[in-house]
This record gives C-alpha cells, structure tokens and sequence, in this order.
C-alpha cells in the first residue's frame, strides 16, 4: 500500500510527464504508437531516436527536482519539523536532563545525545552546533573524546559529572584522575558539579573544591568521609544549591546565602549559629534536608531568631540533636510544606532527657495542615520507632505529596498525640481525603489505647496492612465489634475493602472470627438492611485477603474463608 | 462587586474569546499588548493561533490563573528549579494528553504567545516521547525520514564519529 508521501510523489510525477509532453506536443501514450511514430526517412528516424531521449533525460531531472522539492515540503508539513529551532533545543535539554544536578540515568551524557544525532541530518546539525548541549562532561565520557566535546561546549557553562551514580561502574583510577585533571582548568565555566570520586582520587576531588568556581549553581559532593581544609575557598556568589554527603568541611571557611536547597548528610555540620545564619541569609530556601547530624549549640542565640521561608516546602531534620532542631522549629516560619520529617535524636549536647518540642511547633501547624487540606489520599505508617505519614494530593500523582516522619522520641504514645491533635484529618476543610492505607509496621506490640484510635481519625481507611509483632488478635476483635449508635448498628473502617495480616503468625481462629463476624451475616446485594427497629449499615465487601504464617491454611481454610467472606482474592502469604 | 476586567482575543479564523483580563495577561505577548494599545474593547487578534489551539491555551491558562508567573528572563538552560526536568504536575499531564497534531500546535502558540509555563509542559511531554528510544522509533514516533546518506549512515555507526567537528 503506498503511503501519503508516494502518492503525492507519483502525482507530482505523472503532472510532470503530462506537462513535458504537452510542452513537446506529444501525449504519453503516442510515444509508443508505432502509426504516430514512423519515420519518413532516415533523419527523420535519428530524430525519432533522439528526441525522446531528451525529451526523457529532461523528464527524468524534472522528476527528480520535484521529488526532492515535494520531499522537503512534506518534511516541512510535519508537526515537529514546524517548531522553532530554539523549541527543539529546548525539548533536547529536556531529553538529556542536561541540567540536573546528577545523571538520572546509567546510559551515559554522550551516548543518549548520539541517539538525537542519529535521528536525521537536520537534528545531526543542530545537535552538533549547539554549544550547551555539549557542556555536559561525565567521567564516563572516553579521555579521548574530551577535548573534543569542551571545544565544542564553547563558552557555555559547564556541568562536571564524576563518579558513580546507581547503575555506573566505578572509574579507574586512571580515568578518574584524568577527568578531573581536564576539568580543573575550565573551573571559571563550571555551573553544576557532582562529585563522587573513587576514594583514592579525594585528594584530587579536594584540589577540585578548592578552585575559583564564580558561576557555581548547584554542587553534589559524597566526599567518602574526606576532610577539605578549605572548601569553596574563593567566593561561589551564584551557588543556589549545595549536597553535601559524608563529607568534612571547615565551615568558617564558607559564606553561603541565597541559596534554594541545603542538603547535609552524615558530614561535619556547621554550628547552629553558623547554620542560622545561612538560612537567614537564604530567603528562597525551598529544601532543607539535615540527616545524621549532630550540630554544636554551644554558640547558639538564646532566643531564635525570626527566620521567613516562604518558599521552604520540603524539610527533614532526622538523625539531629534535640537542641538544633528545637531552636530550627523556633527560628523557621514558612506557610505550607510538603515534606515535614523529623526525628530528634537525644547527644551529649543535650540534658539527658527528650524535650517537649510541641510549643516549638505549634507556629508550624497551619503549614501541615495546609499540606492535608489539598491532599486525596493517606499512608500511615506506625512502627516501634515512629509515625510516617503521607500525604498525597492525587493518587496517582507522585510528584506532590506530603510527608511527615515523627521518631526518635521514646513515647510512640505522645508522638501519636502530637500527630492527632495537629493533623485534622476529619476538619471540614479536609474534604477530599478519599482513600487511606495504614500500615501497623515490624516489631510493633499493638495496644488498644494508643494505636487502635489512629484507625478513628483517619476517614476513609481502604487498606489495612498488619505486620506487627504482638496485638493482632486485639486488632482483630477490635475490628470485629459491633458499634451501637441509637437504632444504628456499623462497624470500624467501613470502607475497608484489603486487609493483609502479614508478619508473625496469625492465630487461624482469629482470622475465621474476623471474617464471620465483619462479613459472615453481610447479605450478598444491599449495604444496609433492617432487622426490626434497627439499621445495619455493613461494612463495605471485601476485596483482598492476606493471612501471613498461618502454618495451619489450607486450601479448605481458604475456601472456608472464601464463602464466608464474598472474597475471591484470599492468599496465604508464607 | 464589579466584574473583572475582561478582554476579547480573536483566533486566525475569526472566532472571538472573551476572556479575564488576568486569564489572558498568562501570555506575555497579549500582556504587552494590552500595555501597548491600553484598556480597549477591540478584540486582540491572534493570526498564528487557530480556535481550536487558543481554547485548548485558554484552558491552561484558567486552571493556572493564580500561579506566580516565571521570571521574564527565565533560561531553561539555567534553570535552578530542583525538579527532574521532564517532571509535570498531574493536572498538567491530562490536560496535554492530546494527539500529536495538537501537541506541537499547542507548543508553537505557546511559544508564540510568550506562555512560558504551557512551552515547558509541551516540551518536557515530546522530551518524555523521545526518553528512552531508538533513533528508529524516534522516526517512527514523529514520522521522521531517515535522510542520511549511505556514507553518513555508516560514519554514524562507527563509534564515536559523531563527535568529531563537521
């Protein structure tokens, strides 16, 4: 079948030979018509040989130009060949995550921008002559096509990748060492820096950190517990965003400001003072993450400081002495978060007992409970060592959620407190919480007086994971317990449609109890029914069944399970 | 309460939109013109922007009417936002479900218009067509014809020709 492209070459064919034969007074077929054609003499004949060789010579080169000229206009007609060159080069950077702060994927910088060059001859030019493009130089990038691809960055600036990123081999020494001895001149142009270097090239990482990096944006260094003496030696004016991750840097050497995201991880932090200060002094802070820090309070103000983050969305304090976090609650005012974690850690630097740390949140409040107005769906999740808690806007969207992480604090009960007497999930406001998932975590011994009341506060609980260690059979019952309310009869959880007694062995009796009970009597059709005066409103069917080191499920217990139930989907889960 | 201050914009076929002023001043270049010309009850035309593509733009434009509206000198090659680059909020990503023809129309009224937010949702969406692929189904995706020459064609499939200077 031909396509749309060679029916219009064919047309445009035939309205050629059309055209010349009507310019040289001949019609298609009388060509071959021997009556038209025969010759009166011999020069008669040799024009009759040759005129319809010119004539097909001149045909052919006709038909050639509009082949090429009916090629480009449909090449032209096609939608992305109709977008702007500088769209294109946008849409380029977007496929090679040319600005990302690392590598989001294992293929590397050069072979994915080979891909669009081999595409066509069209986006081969403009991927070879455009600089930015090539400003991304990754240590996976072979030594001898380096210079080639710095000469062809230009000036743009540049992003320097080295090291292992998930799913990368580890360099060589030989080509780590390499790289960044090319990269160490362009300092001046570099932009973004990721650095995660075999450890035997830290010394040379650390050259790298001491260089003169004036157009420095974003910086991801995994320093491998090295220590650098003098980092960012000379001033990084434009650095907006600064990973370190196991890293040791003499502070006092640093005057970071204005930066959008600060990220310490398992490093040297800076003194609460010092790292008040670089708060104070970054009024678009969008992402503070501290994790295992222990940050010295010994300089730190008495009374916190006034800090407005308006733009801070995302903060994580897990892992941090007490007394930082305390003074961090107090000093940070920002309207909304979407990821709120904490987890305290009691040091040296504090008094021996954990802190009441609900005052030094209370300003916060509004901003969690302005993550949960706009959430669609909860997870919770309850362990021996904290709560955590998402908070996601849509359910299928991964890119916006809310997050809060209580732990570290020796009483589950009072974090548990905290968390429901300043998360509303039931407030008017917070109507669109449409489906929730709870999970009671490993290890945890379950207590009707702290976590049963946690199914109570959350609407519209769809899912229940159980994989604790002591209290399932509490659980069970608890679930299982006709509530009377006047001439009303219902149960907990309504809504719960997959339940998963996972974990540690489930007593088979409590199963079958949980099952006769909740959905033994439950009629087949309606949701509700009447007996007598009383209306029973039944728990929706269930869906999913789950029963974890039962060692006695067999397939008769599951089919047992199976008609008791309604549910088709029971497995036993070993 | 008074109303809110309205416009009408006019597509190149002649379809007229009446439409909030704060609706409309989402595009920089109607933004301008409005400063430009001053409060009037002409409508704006549109020449490059058909009706069908400004109703889809104008959609973008009511469900995003309160957002902060980007730094006019905003670079995408010097973007400072955290996110992966081809990430799009869930809202965004339905609203751009929309086939090919109407895809690339949406980026160049975009691009036309100065709507930079809707210019970046249309490229990170071709940008995640594109992740991924071969140059094969690249082609096939966007109907693009392999125009190498034989001798192209084979300096391309040795290793590492291309980054050699033409």
């Amino acid at each position: 079948m031909q396509t749309e492209s060679e029916t219009a070459i064919n047309e445009a064919a035939c309205a050629i030979i059309k055209s010349i034969c009507m310019e040289s007074g001949l019609h298609g077929e009388s060509l071959l018509d021997p009556a038209v054609c025969a010759p009166a003499s011999p020069a008669e004949a040799q024009n009759a040989i040759d005129a319809p060789e010119m004539t097909l010579a001149t045909l052919d080169a006709s038909m050639k130009a509009h082949i090429v000229q009916a090629r480009k206009e449909r090449k032209d007609m096609l939608p992305i060949n109709r977008l702007p060159v500088e769209v294109l080069v946008r849409i380029f950077h977007n496929v090679m995550d040319s600005d990302a702060l690392c590598p989001a994927t294992n293929i590397p910088y050069l072979t994915r921008l080979k891909t669009l060059a081999s595409v066509c001859s069209a986006w081969r030019r403009l991927v070879s002559g455009t600089p930015s493009l090539w400003a991304v130089l990754e240590s996976t990038c072979p030594p001898t096509f380096l210079p080639t691809v710095i000469r062809k960055a230009k000036e743009s600036p540049l992003s320097i990748r080295c090291g292992a990123t998930e799913g990368y081999l580890d360099l060589d020494q030989e080509n780590a060492t390499e790289f960044l001895r090319s990269v160490i001149p362009l300092a001046n142009k570099w932009a973004i820096l990721y650095l995660n270097p075999p450890a035997f090239t830290q010394p040379l990482a650390h050259q790298v950190l001491g260089q003169n990096m004036p157009n420095l944006r974003k910086a991801w260094w995994t320093g491998n517990g090295g220590f650098v003496a003098e980092p960012f030696g000379r001033p990084t004016p434009r650095l907006k965003e600064l990973r370190l991750h196991d890293v040791s840097i003499n502070w006092s050497f640093v005057e970071l400001k204005d930066l959008s995201a600060l990220v310490l991880v398992d490093s040297l932090a800076p003194s609460l003072s010092h790292l008040l200060a670089i708060l104070e002094r970054s009024p678009e802070l969008e992402l503070v993450e501290l994790r295992n820090l222990l940050v010295e309070t010994g300089d730190a103000p008495s009374a916190a400081p006034s800090i407005v983050l308006p733009h801070l969305k995302d903060l994580t304090l897990w892992n941090v002495n007490q007394q930082a976090v305390s003074l961090l609650f107090r000093s940070i005012h920002t309207p909304r978060f979407n990821t709120f974690v904490i987890a305290p850690a009691m040091t040296h630097y504090d008094s021996g007992t954990f802190l009441d740390l609900n005052p030094d949140l209370e300003h916060l409040v509004p901003a969690i409970q302005c993550a949960i107005t706009k959430g669609k769906a909860v997870e919770l999740t309850i362990s021996v060592h904290g709560v955590g808690i998402v908070v996601k806007r849509d359910t299928n969207d991964g890119c916006f959620m809310f997050r809060v992480g209580i732990s570290g604090v020796p009483h589950l009960q009072s974090h548990l407190g905290w968390v429901q007497s300043n998360m509303d999930f039931k407030a008017e406001s917070v109507s669109g919480i449409r489906e929730a998932s709870v999970v009671f975590d490993w290890d945890t011994r379950l207590e009707r007086s702290i976590h049963f009341q946690t199914l109570e506060w959350i609407p519209n609980i769809i899912e229940l994971t159980i994989r604790a260690y002591d209290g399932a059979s509490g659980l069970i019952q608890y679930l299982t317990e006709r509530i009377c309310d006047g001439n009303k009869v219902e149960w907990r959880c309504p809504r719960l449609r997959k339940v998963t007694f996972g974990g540690y062995p489930t007593a088979l009796g409590d199963v079958l109890e949980f099952a006769r009970r909740r959905y033994g009597d439950r009629p087949k059709s309606d949701m509700s029914g009447e007996k007598g005066e009383i209306t029973i409103h039944w728990p929706d069917p269930l869906e999913y069944l789950g029963v974890g080191g039962v060692e006695d499920m067999n397939s008769e217990t599951l089919e047992k399970l199976k008609e008791i139930t309604g549910c088709t989907d029971i497995v036993g889960i070993h | 309460m008074s109303a809110a201050p309205q416009v009408t914009l006019e597509s190149s076929d002649g379809e007229k939109f009446k439409v909030d002023k704060e609706v409309a001043e989402r595009s920089v270049l109607i933004k301008n013109m409005i400063e430009d010309v001053g409060e009037s009850d002409n409508p704006i035309p549109l020449p490059n922007v058909n009706a069908s593509v400004l109703k889809k733009v104008l959609e973008y434009c009511e469900h995003h009417r309160g957002d902060p509206l980007p730094a006019a000198d905003a670079d995408p090659s010097n973007d400072d936002n955290r996110k992966r680059a081809t990430e799009i909020s869930d809202w965004d990503q339905k609203f751009i479900q929309v086939d090919q023809e109407m895809l690339f129309e949406i980026i160049l009224a975009a691009n036309y218009m100065d709507i930079k937010p809707l210019l970046d949702v249309g490229c990170k969406t071709v940008a995640n067509m594109i992740k991924g692929k071969t140059p094969e189904e690249i082609r096939k995706l966007f109907n693009i014809v392999n125009d190498f020459t034989p001798e192209e064609e084979a300096q391309i499939k040795k290793e590492n020709e291309w980054a050699e200077d033409r």
